[in-house]
C-alpha cells in the first residue's frame, strides 16, 4: 500500500500542470464552499443576535412576527400603538429593570425614523452583549438633536451639525414633510449589521413635537407652531409603538410576559425576541441555503474535472500500467492507484481551499465587520463544515471510481503487451 | 531436473474470436536453462508470455509455472506469483519514466516480499543490491540520470538489472535487443546470459533474429509448436 502511494504520488508529480490546474479548480471551489457556509452562519448567528439582552419586546396585539418585524426590523407598520399608561405600568413591575419605550411611523429618505429615550443607547444590545457606540457626537439632549445609524449617515453622506427634515410615514414619495421643525445631527452610531444602521433616532419629545400641529395625518390648516415655542407644550406622549423590556432576573421573564399578555387595561403581546426571531429565519433562511445549494454545485463541476483528467490521462498511462503489471502489481492496485490519486488530489483541493479561506477572511475580516456587522470569527473547521468537507471527499473518491474502473478493464485487455 | 515452465495442451481463445490463437501442445523450460524462443509476429507470442506470467487466464489445458498450476489460479495469486518468480524485460520503453534509476530497479522488491528478502540476502542493503547490479551492467555512472534521458541501450540494461534483482527463477526477455544496434545487441546478450547464469535463473529470449540463438541451450520455434497458426502464415 505504502510503495501504490508513494507511485501515485510520483505520478501525479509527473503531471503536476494539468493535475495542478485541476487542484486549482477545486481548491477554490472548496473555499468557496466553506466560505459560504461561514457566512451563512454567521448570517443567521448576527440575525439570531439583531436584538440581545432585551427579555421581552411588548406591543399591541398581533402576531409575535409581525411584532419582531416593526418593532426590530422597522419593517411594515403597527396596526396599534400602546397607550403611556401601559407602558408605564410595564416599566414599574418590580420585576422589570428597565423598559425603552419606541415609536415609529416617520422618515427620511425611506430610512426610519425612531423615537426613545436617551435609555436606549444604554440597554439595547445585539451580536454577543455589544452595546450601542458612538463614531462620532452623542445621544440626543434637545427636542430636536437625531443621532443617525452608520448606514444613514454614510449613504446620505450626513455629518454632525447637518439640518435635516423628516417625512411622515414611511416611503419614499408623496410623503408629507416635518419642514417646519428641522432636526440637527448630534451623533452618528458605530456599525452595527442590525437594523439600527439604516435607523434616525430622536427623543420621543421630538415625536410629540412634530406632530403637535398635526389632526388625522394632516397638519391643520393655517396653524403652525414653530420649533422654538414647542417646549412650552407638554411633550409626553399620549402612545408608543412598542417598549423593549429588560428582567432583573431571567428567571421572571415568563411570569412577567404572562402578566402583560393579561393586561388588563388594553390587549398587548409580550414576545421573547430570540424565539420570534427564529420564526423569522424559517422564512429569510432560505436564500442562504439556495446559496449553499449553488457552491455545492460548484464543487461537483471542480470534481467532474477532476474526474475528466483522470480518465484523459490514462492513454497516455496505459504503458505505466502495463509495466506494473508485468512486475506484480494486481488489478486492484492498478484501481487504487487512479482512485488514490483522485482522493490525494481532493484532500490537496480541501486543505489547500480551507487555508486559502482562512487567509482570506482574516485579512477581509475587518472590513467585513465594518461593513456589515457581521464577525468573522478565524475558528478551525466547524462540525457542519466538517461534514461538507467529508461530502466533498467522498465526491472526490466517487470521482475516481469511473478513470480507476476503466484503468482496470484498460489493464485486462492489455495484459503485458501494451504497444506504444 | 526440475521444470521452471510446463505447457500441457494449453488452448487459448480471445473472448469474441472465431478461432483459437494458442494450441500449444507441449512446451517445457527446465529450471536455469537458456532457452531462445523464436517467436516472429503473428505466432502467439504476445499471448504466450501473458499466459505464462499470469495475466491472462488459462482457459483450458495445464500450465506449471515452479510446480504451481497456474489452470483456476485465482488472479490475485497469479499476480503474486509473476511478482516473485518471474522478471520481465520488453522491447522498449520498460522505464517507469517518472520514478529515478534506483526506484525502477528496485520496484519489484516493492511488490514482492520475497523479491526483497532474496535481494538481502546477499548482505547489506537494497540499494547495495541494486548498485552491485548496476555495475555488472556498467551502469555505475548512470543512477542519478532521470530515466528519460538515458539512451535506449542503457535504459534496457536497467531493464535488465529491475529483472534480475531479488534472484527470480524465470527471466523473460521478449525482443529485448530489437531497439539496439548490432554491436549493442551482442553486448547486451552477454552481460544478461552472464547474470542469469550468476543467479541461476532460467532466461526466455524471444526474437524473431534467428543469428543471435547461436548462444543458447535450446531453441524452440513458436510457429512449428503453436498448431494454432498456420504454418505458411509465418515468414
Amino acid at each position: 500500500m505504502n510503495h501504490l502511494l508513494h507511485i501515485a504520488l510520483r505520478s501525479a508529480w509527473n503531471r503536476r500542470l494539468t493535475l495542478g490546474l485541476t487542484l486549482v479548480a477545486i481548491t477554490l471551489s472548496v473555499a468557496m464552499l466553506i466560505g459560504v457556509e461561514r457566512l451563512r452562519y454567521e448570517a443567521h448567528r448576527g440575525f439570531s443576535l439583531s436584538i440581545s439582552g432585551t427579555d421581552l419586546v411588548v406591543g399591541a396585539r398581533t402576531s409575535p412576527v409581525q411584532l419582531i418585524l416593526y418593532a426590530v426590523f422597522r419593517i411594515g407598520e403597527a396596526t396599534s400603538n400602546i397607550g403611556w399608561k401601559s407602558f408605564q405600568d410595564i416599566a414599574d413591575n418590580p420585576l422589570v429593570a428597565w423598559a425603552v419605550p419606541i415609536s415609529l411611523g416617520d422618515s427620511h429618505h425611506g430610512f426610519p425614523v425612531m423615537g426613545t429615550t436617551p435609555d436606549y443607547f444604554e440597554h439595547f444590545q445585539y451580536s454577543d452583549s455589544r452595546r450601542l457606540s458612538f463614531v462620532k457626537g452623542q445621544p440626543f439632549r434637545d427636542v430636536f438633536d437625531v443621532v443617525l445609524g452608520m448606514e444613514v449617515a454614510s449613504q446620505l453622506g450626513y455629518v454632525i451639525g447637518d439640518r435635516i427634515v423628516l417625512s411622515h410615514g414611511m416611503g419614499e414619495i408623496g410623503l408629507l414633510a416635518h419642514d417646519d421643525k428641522p432636526f440637527i445631527v448630534s451623533g452618528i452610531l458605530a456599525p452595527t449589521g442590525t437594523p439600527v444602521d439604516r435607523t434616525l433616532h430622536i427623543s420621543l419629545e421630538g415625536i410629540t413635537a412634530i406632530h403637535l400641529n398635526w389632526v388625522g395625518g394632516v397638519p391643520m390648516h393655517g396653524f403652525t407652531i414653530p420649533g422654538e415655542h414647542v417646549r412650552k407644550f407638554d411633550l409626553t406622549p399620549k402612545d408608543v409603538t412598542a417598549a423593549l423590556v429588560g428582567m432583573k432576573s431571567r428567571a421572571a421573564v415568563f411570569k412577567v410576559q404572562r402578566q402583560i399578555n393579561e393586561y388588563k387595561g388594553e390587549p398587548l403581546l409580550a414576545v421573547m425576541p430570540g424565539v420570534a426571531l427564529e420564526q423569522l429565519w424559517q422564512v429569510v433562511g432560505v436564500a442562504e441555503k439556495t446559496l449553499l445549494a449553488v457552491t455545492s454545485m460548484v464543487v461537483f463541476v471542480g470534481l467532474s474535472g477532476l474526474a475528466a483528467v483522470l480518465l484523459a490521462s490514462l492513454n497516455e498511462r496505459r504503458r505505466e500500467m502495463a509495466i506494473l503489471r508485468a512486475i506484480g502489481a494486481r488489478r486492484r492496485d492498478i484501481f487504487l492507484l487512479i482512485v488514490s490519486e483522485s482522493l490525494l488530489v481532493t484532500l490537496g483541493g480541501i486543505v489547500l481551499g480551507i487555508i486559502l479561506l482562512s487567509a482570506a477572511s482574516s485579512a477581509l475580516a475587518p472590513w467585513v465587520q465594518a461593513n456589515y456587522g457581521i464577525a468573522l470569527q478565524p475558528a478551525l473547521v466547524s462540525v457542519a463544515e466538517f461534514k461538507l468537507l467529508v461530502g466533498v471527499l467522498v465526491v472526490g473518491l466517487l470521482a475516481g471510481l469511473l478513470p480507476g474502473y476503466r484503468a482496470y478493464k484498460m489493464s485486462l485487455m492489455d495484459g503485458l503487451m501494451s504497444r506504444i | 531436473m526440475a521444470l521452471a515452465i510446463e505447457i500441457r495442451d494449453v488452448r487459448f481463445r480471445y473472448p469474441g474470436a472465431a478461432a483459437d490463437c494458442l494450441d500449444i501442445e507441449l512446451l517445457q523450460v527446465e529450471a536455469g536453462a537458456r532457452v531462445f524462443l523464436y517467436g516472429p509476429s503473428g505466432s502467439g507470442k504476445s499471448t504466450l508470455l501473458s499466459l505464462v506470467g499470469g495475466v491472462i487466464p488459462v482457459q483450458q489445458g495445464t500450465l506449471n509455472l515452479l510446480g504451481k498450476n497456474l489452470t483456476h489460479m485465482r488472479p490475485a495469486k497469479c499476480d503474486r506469483l509473476r511478482a516473485d518468480h518471474i522478471g520481465f524485460i520488453f522491447q522498449q520503453f520498460n522505464l517507469i519514466p517518472y520514478l529515478s534509476v534506483m526506484d525502477n530497479v528496485l520496484l519489484p522488491c516493492r511488490f514482492s516480499s520475497r523479491r526483497q528478502q532474496q535481494a538481502l540476502a546477499g548482505g547489506g542493503t537494497l540499494l547495495k543490491t541494486a548498485r552491485r547490479l548496476l555495475s555488472h551492467l556498467q551502469l555505475e555512472k548512470s543512477e542519478h540520470i532521470p530515466v528519460t534521458q538515458l539512451s535506449v541501450g542503457q535504459q534496457q540494461r536497467v531493464a535488465a538489472a529491475r529483472a534480475l534483482i531479488g534472484k527470480p527463477e524465470i527471466v523473460i526477455a521478449d525482443e529485448p535487443t530489437s531497439a539496439l544496434d548490432a554491436d549493442r545487441q551482442s553486448a547486451f546478450l552477454d552481460l544478461l546470459l552472464q547474470e542469469c547464469a550468476e543467479a541461476n535463473t532460467a532466461l526466455i529470449f524471444v526474437s524473431h533474429n534467428r543469428q543471435l540463438a547461436a548462444q543458447f541451450h535450446h531453441e524452440i520455434a513458436l510457429p512449428s509448436i503453436n498448431k494454432a497458426v498456420p504454418i505458411e502464415d509465418v515468414i
